[in-house]
């Protein structure tokens, strides 16, 4: 796994971690607000989407609003 | 020393003094490791090989290659050449099987009419494996270009092995005329109380990012396993002989005083200040307490914390501030900063570490009451009584479906790596579960554990690995080659002269 990789698989995690909540979308993306470092949050943002699922998609599409 | 011959040959070319060029030593089981790397440093080539009898009869010959400062795992040019010059003196030889460390190579040898060796075709030790991709800021650092000169479209940088780990990335044309090598990236390391080879997973991972980096400093009571990498040593100071406090999992600060000077004449926080002095920085420090005086300056949860107060209450509880000036024993008494509390459902996660045919068993790693963590401290005691060896606990029905009984050595070997240790069968384990330990060296554990992490605080998957586990008959590779790495390490080389 590659950092890149290994950045998508830990972000769908977090999404299947939350899928529950009331506000997955909202919740995946305060995770990664509060705890990944700005290299983590760099290299996620530089990814087109590619293997994320759709709530973690949605989470990181909103973040680079 | 031994005489021996050697020949040197141009490949990749047909015309003298092109191509890569190539020394070939032949009887190379004369030499020791040493000598063979002195060898390939005299000849100041890109590489240097060592032909040796194979092990396996079925073998051409056992080969090890240097460049001048290392021993590589394999390398393209240095196998091609010497199978020219091996099939120059055996003229019957037309497919050569090489041992090299990093595996088997086969080699296609092709002649001319008259039976000239005029070429040869390599298949390499492993097949090629993708690891991580590097950043493009990183790879221009590195050249001295700028991001734009790395192109990524076809893939971004890279690294790849078939033996030989490479960083590939793609440059334009005109910047790769331009690029001038600059090493700046993680060059060096200080560790600081803390046996990270023994102690992180995938040993073998941390092994290779410690090789790779020019200064290892550690900085420990003990050579630990991690100084086995280490450039410098620098020893500890312990408990009895520094000032200072140690905070623990109760939040509470608690002083400690020294009893006597450090053996070794600095207290540690000396030992980081005058390094710290040495790179330029202006660190000066008279004493612990001013450093603690900072911490509160910046730490609105110390604010109230010094040393004079601290032996005043003999030990505080953080917060200390203007809201609770003699620390907190207890926090959130009436309430979180949101309330009540927030109650959430969550999924549960698996790991994706799975058992499956190759590996069916999961190893789960864990600690015993006689050594702490990776035994750095307490395997230089009398605790080794209790604990002289890690030992593989296995349930009865599966050491019956492998033939394994108590004290026997086996192989654990996981998709991370194997080692060996003897097994205990016991009940105590459940059936497709075993443990181990790993507060020994000469076991390693987590040569055999792999990068998997927990999602929320990427803590180490330690207690969950799938493993299959086999009958041996000695040490794996990894082992032996670390603990010849370990002597080594720990000899000392010259003679001090008597004063």
């Amino acid at each position: 796994m590659n950092t890149t990789e290994r950045l998508v698989y830990m972000a769908n995690q977090i999404a299947a971690n939350l899928e529950t909540d009331p506000n997955p979308v909202g919740a995946i993306a305060e995770h990664i607000r509060l705890f990944w470092d700005p290299r983590m949050k760099k290299l996620i943002f530089e990814n087109d989407g590619d293997g994320l699922s759709p709530n973690a998609a949605a989470a990181i599409a909103s973040m680079k609003k | 020393m031994p005489k021996l011959s050697f020949f040197t040959a141009d490949v990749f070319t047909d015309t003298r003094f092109g191509g890569n060029p190539l020394a070939v030593v032949m009887g190379g089981e004369a030499l020791d490791s040493a000598t063979m790397q002195a060898v390939a440093a005299e000849f100041n080539l890109s590489e240097t090989t060592f032909v040796m009898p194979p092990t396996d009869p079925a073998h051409t010959a056992r080969i090890r290659i240097f460049n001048r400062t290392a021993e590589m795992g394999f390398a393209g040019h240095p196998m091609v050449g010497t199978a020219f010059v091996l099939a120059k003196q055996r003229a019957n030889l037309t497919d050569a099987t090489f041992e090299i460390s990093a595996g088997i190579v086969r080699v296609k040898i092709e002649r001319d009419d008259c039976g000239t060796p005029i070429a040869a075709t390599i298949v390499t030790p492993q097949p090629l494996s993708i690891g991580e991709t590097v950043s493009v800021d990183v790879i221009a650092k590195v050249l001295r270009l700028d991001p734009n000169d790395v192109v990524s479209a076809t893939h971004p940088p890279i690294m790849a092995s078939n033996g030989n780990p490479y960083v590939i990335a793609e440059l334009t044309s005109e910047a790769l005329a331009r690029c001038s090598p600059y090493i700046d990236v993680f060059k060096a390391l200080y560790v600081q109380g803390e046996d990270i080879l023994q102690s992180d997973p995938n040993t073998k991972h941390v092994s290779a990012g410690l090789v790779a980096m020019e200064c290892v400093i550690v900085h420990d009571l003990f050579l630990n396993e991690t100084a086995n990498y280490a450039h410098i040593f620098l020893p500890g100071s312990t408990f009895l002989e520094k000032n200072g406090t140690f905070t623990n999992a109760e939040r509470r600060i608690q002083p400690v005083r020294k009893v006597m000077s450090p053996m070794n004449g600095l207290e540690d926080w000396e030992v980081t200040q005058r390094l710290a002095q040495a790179m330029g920085l202006d660190w000066n420090y008279n004493h612990p307490s001013e450093i603690m005086d900072e911490v509160a300056r910046l730490t609105p949860s110390f604010a109230g914390v010094s040393f004079d107060r601290l032996d005043e209450a003999g030990s505080l509880q953080w917060p200390v501030n203007d809201a609770a000036p003699d620390g907190s024993p207890i926090m959130h008494v009436d309430g979180f900063v949101r309330g009540k509390g927030k109650f959430v459902v969550t999924d549960y996660v698996p790991t994706d570490e799975k058992t499956g045919p190759r590996f069916p068993l999961l190893l789960t790693t864990g600690r015993i009451l006689s050594h702490y963590n990776v035994g750095a401290q307490t395997r230089r005691t009398e605790n080794v009584a209790w604990h002289p060896e890690d030992l593989l606990e296995i349930h009865p029905v599966d050491a019956e479906d492998r033939g394994v009984k108590t004290g026997d050595w086996i192989k654990l070997a996981s998709r991370a790596g194997e080692t060996t240790l003897r097994a205990t069968v016991t009940d105590r384990v459940a059936p497709g579960v075993v443990y181990t330990t790993f507060h020994h060296a000469v076991t390693q554990a987590n040569v055999v554990t792999t990068d998997y992490s927990d999602w929320a605080t990427n803590c180490p998957e330690y207690k969950v690995t799938a493993v299959q586990i086999s009958a041996s008959n000695g040490p794996t590779d990894w082992q032996e080659e670390y603990e010849a790495l370990s002597e080594r390490s720990r000899r000392i080389e010259t003679e001090i002269p008597a004063e």
